[in-house]
């Protein structure tokens, strides 16, 4: 018998089958995930050439989804089947991961359009649509003009971007968010402009983004909260009549996911609650298919997931209405984006009642989900990222 | 099916096919080859996987038959230009027909209908492979294949199906019925197959992302900068993406047993046109030459047949990467360019020092990739498809004004790793620093390389899994 040597060759051999054999095994027997936490979305089901239905009447042959296997481009059997096997290949996060290392080595600076410097990423706002903006903003000055009673304000806030912009390269080509807010201000009339952006600015250097998350910290919304008091007429409560309460160390958020980028570290999540109490709330969340109620302005049940900025008023849904128990008779209708979600809880200890309308859900006239004349004052809040992603306000012009 | 599927990787192919074509017995080797290219060809191309069996059965057929009237002179020829009708009939109906009807409609202004017949995978490759085979055997050059399997094998064999390398019949005639695999032929074809899935998945693809970004911008506004970089990366891209995939099916080739035929020889280091095309695409440029230009008579019926017969063949060629005309235009640019080579450029080159010769060279290449790439190939209207290749030229050369500018910068800045890697690997750098080492470093240094090859190949996997990875913010949204 030939002797064994243990050949440069059997070694590339033995790693090649090991690779091979051992990611394909792997990705077959380990249990399958539903969900992707990560990219919040469900993961692929296993394409079935069978249909269970017709199975009992037709037969096994009857059953079989022929056009399915035909199919020859996108939505075929055979492209479902390398979508299923890559939604759950083993240990995906973590090839991500690697493979965005691996960019970064290779001088990327911008991953999946997140910038990550200093350990705080950025989404970079790059460009937009101005015809869709500018009908944005018609709609609102148009609703502001059906309601001529309402006194209404709108905070178009920054991002993370316009705060950190001199950490970024100057040839990135990004936009700035400062003139193109100056430049959607300059097309409202009858709608009175929040400067949000200059109250953030003077705290550039306090904590008032998350790191891994596109949204404004309690601490930025607080900011926010003083430059709408303001163009709402009246005092905001000073930052020392809360106390803050922090209620999660390990946020990782929407930017994380994008990265996943895990040296960057997790966020904190803080409460601010007001030191003299805060109001008692009736919180109901409509999301067009239930109604869900809630004493309390923070639905901590996110805590426990990974979507931990939910926790602010729960998750995006159509139509939020807050009753509380201010007893001044005023009433507020919010239409917003995320942002507005931290912001709430500051804005409750000034009204009886606060509406938010998502208008990225609602599809026909507003009145047809509210009245809203029974309001005393509308506020938009809209971030720059949202509101360019996503004309929903266009909407807020049907009448029917 | 791409081998840089995760499907092919961890499925089907890599470790089912191979797996089972190891285990059973030499004799039923090439009816796992058949099986496996089969669902291989319809898992891309459920339906016209039936064009592929009609094309193979008949091109069986007239071997048999040309091989048992060898001396009957009529019968052969018969039996040819039925193989040769029906192989480019195939060709001509999936890939030119609707390319004719809407030049003939744009220019004519009929109306035509178009059946918009799709162009099944591959069928560029498997007719000429297939037609070689009878046109060889009509010439006497190979020896008939009786068994049909084996024959049918030879088509279907799953590696070169879909993009090549062009495997004639003549390169594994002798292999296709007796071939072994040895440990060193296995571990050679590892190593080939991860060095093709790495010029794929990590160059290819990368660098492939900053032309898909220049393309989508306005030619008219692109700075010098911009309109460089886009095309150099759209240049390294084909080059990585097509050798890289020809160097995964010899690779696959070699794991089972054949030998192919080699398709890139570092082009890039060309010191002339001429050149450049015996060391790119080097399978399908033999083809053209063994049944196109050397039938036409070649260079032996003076210097005006010479010059016509080069064009001919380069509009082939140009024609052959698709149905439009700007492909057309593409080789032919060629075509001129090598006939001018051949009239008094060549002596030139061979005479100035060989950084110009290179530099000539390789600027033309990228600006063919220009007439190549630059293009909607859905025009018809040459008056367009010159005033979109000139404002892309023209942007290369300053026209727009504009020398360098942020987009380009930061191009540059973001790709230039990737960028460096193109450029090493164009060259023989690595491969002579690999020999090198080979021959003279101590000998526990090459059990480095399988770990380095198992790198880049997790490396592979990692971008590959990547592709799929899309984050949502919000749902239903």
């Amino acid at each position: 018998m030939k002797k064994f040597s243990f050949t440069p060759e059997k070694l590339s051999i033995g790693l090649f089958a090991f690779i091979v054999l051992g990611i394909s095994i792997s990705t077959t027997v380990l249990p399958k995930k539903e969900s992707s936490e990560n990219e919040n979305r469900d993961l692929a089901e296993f394409p079935s050439l069978i249909d269970e239905r017709k199975l009992e009447t037709d037969g096994f042959f009857g059953a079989i989804k022929w056009n399915y296997l035909v199919e020859r481009e996108e939505n075929s059997f055979m492209d479902d089947f390398e979508t299923y096997f890559s939604d759950h290949l083993v240990g995906r996060d973590l090839w991500v991961e690697a493979a965005n290392t691996l960019s970064r080595l290779s001088g990327k600076q911008e991953i999946n359009g997140v910038y990550t410097v200093d350990n705080q990423m950025i989404q970079a706002f790059r460009e937009y649509n101005k015809e869709e903006t500018a009908k944005s903003l018609a709609a609102v000055e148009s609703f502001a003009e059906r309601f001529p009673d309402i006194p209404m304000s709108f905070m178009l806030s920054p991002t993370s971007q316009e705060m950190y912009k001199e950490k970024l390269p100057s040839y990135a080509g990004l936009l700035s968010e400062k003139e193109f807010i100056e430049e959607c201000y300059s097309q409202l009339e009858k709608v009175t402009a929040i400067d949000t952006l200059s109250y953030l600015s003077e705290h550039k250097n306090e904590y008032i983004y998350y790191r891994t998350d596109h949204h404004w910290t309690s601490l930025g919304a607080y900011y926010a909260y003083c430059s709408a008091a303001k163009a709402m007429g009246y005092t905001p409560y000073g930052i020392n009549s809360f106390n803050v309460e922090t209620v999660s160390t390990d946020f990782r958020g929407t930017l994380y996911s994008k990265t996943l980028d895990s040296r960057v570290p997790a966020d904190t999540i803080d409460y601010y609650h007001f030191a003299d109490g805060d109001p008692a709330v009736k919180m109901t969340c409509i999301d067009g298919t239930k109604t869900t109620e809630y004493d309390s302005l923070y639905v901590r049940e996110f805590l426990n997931v990974k979507d931990k900025y939910s926790s602010f008023t729960g998750s995006n849904v159509p139509i939020v209405d807050i009753k509380t128990d201010v007893e001044n008779g005023k009433s507020l209708l919010v239409i917003k984006d995320s942002y507005a979600h931290s912001l709430v809880p500051f804005l409750a200890k000034h009204y009886s009642r606060i509406t938010m309308i998502d208008m990225r859900y609602i599809n026909t006239s507003l009145n047809n989900f509210i009245n809203v004349s029974d309001y005393d004052q509308a506020l938009f809040v809209q971030n720059v990222m949202t509101f360019t992603e996503d004309s929903a306000l266009k909407k807020l012009a049907l009448t029917k | 099916m791409v081998f840089s599927s995760l499907t092919f990787l961890f499925f089907f192919f890599l470790p089912v096919t191979l797996l089972i074509y190891y285990l059973v017995p030499k004799r039923f080797k090439n009816i796992v080859i058949l099986i496996s290219g089969l669902i291989f060809y319809s898992w891309g191309e459920p339906i016209y996987v039936f064009a592929m069996i009609l094309s193979t059965f008949i091109d069986y057929t007239a071997g048999r038959i040309i091989a048992k009237y060898d001396d009957k002179p009529k019968i052969r020829f018969i039996c040819l230009i039925v193989s040769l009708v029906m192989n480019l009939g195939l060709l001509g109906t999936f890939k030119y027909l609707g390319f004719i009807i809407n030049s003939l409609n744009g220019w004519f202004g009929w109306t035509i209908p178009n059946p918009g017949l799709p162009l099944p995978i591959g069928i560029s490759f498997f007719t000429f492979q297939s037609m070689s085979y009878t046109i060889d055997l009509y010439r006497r050059n190979i020896k008939v294949q009786k068994n049909a399997v084996s024959f049918i094998a030879f088509v279907t064999l799953f590696p070169q199906i879909v993009a090549g390398p062009i495997v004639r019949y003549e390169d594994i005639q002798n292999e296709i019925d007796d071939r072994k695999v040895t440990e060193s032929m296995l571990a050679s074809g590892i190593s080939r197959f991860i060095v093709g899935l790495g010029k794929k998945v990590l160059i290819a693809n990368n660098i492939g992302a900053l032309w898909t970004q220049v393309k989508a911008l306005d030619y008219s506004t692109l700075s010098a900068g911009t309109a460089w970089l886009g095309i150099l990366a759209f240049t390294f891209q084909i080059y990585f993406d097509f050798s890289g995939y020809s160097d995964m099916a010899i690779g696959l080739g070699k794991m089972m047993g054949f030998n192919f035929p080699e398709n890139f020889n570092y082009p890039f280091q060309s010191k002339s046109i001429s050149e450049f095309w015996r060391r790119w695409h080097m399978t399908l440029g033999n083809w053209f030459k063994s049944y196109v230009y050397i039938p036409l008579g070649g260079n032996r019926k003076g210097k005006v047949r010479t010059v016509i017969n080069i064009l001919i063949v380069w509009a082939l060629t140009g024609v052959w990467h698709g149905a439009a005309w700007n492909f057309m235009l593409w080789g032919t640019f060629f075509g001129i360019l090598i006939v001018l080579e051949r009239l008094f450029l060549g002596k030139i080159l061979e005479k100035i020092p060989d950084f110009f010769s290179w530099l000539y060279t390789f600027v033309l290449v990228v600006i063919s990739f220009v007439i190549f790439e630059g293009v909607d190939p859905r025009i018809t209207d040459f008056g367009t498809i010159f005033s979109q290749i000139f404002t892309y030229i023209g942007a290369m050369f300053g026209a727009n004004g504009t020398g360098i500018d942020n987009f380009a910068i930061n191009s540059f800045v973001n790709y230039s790793v990737i960028f460096a890697l193109c450029i090493v690997g164009s060259t023989d750098l690595l491969k002579r620093l690999y020999e090198t080492v080979k021959e003279k470093a101590p000998k526990w240094v090459m059990y480095g390389m399988p770990v380095l090859q198992s790198g880049v190949m997790l490396a592979s996997v990692a971008f590959i899994a990547t592709s799929s990875y899309n984050p949502f913010l919000y749902f239903n949204f």
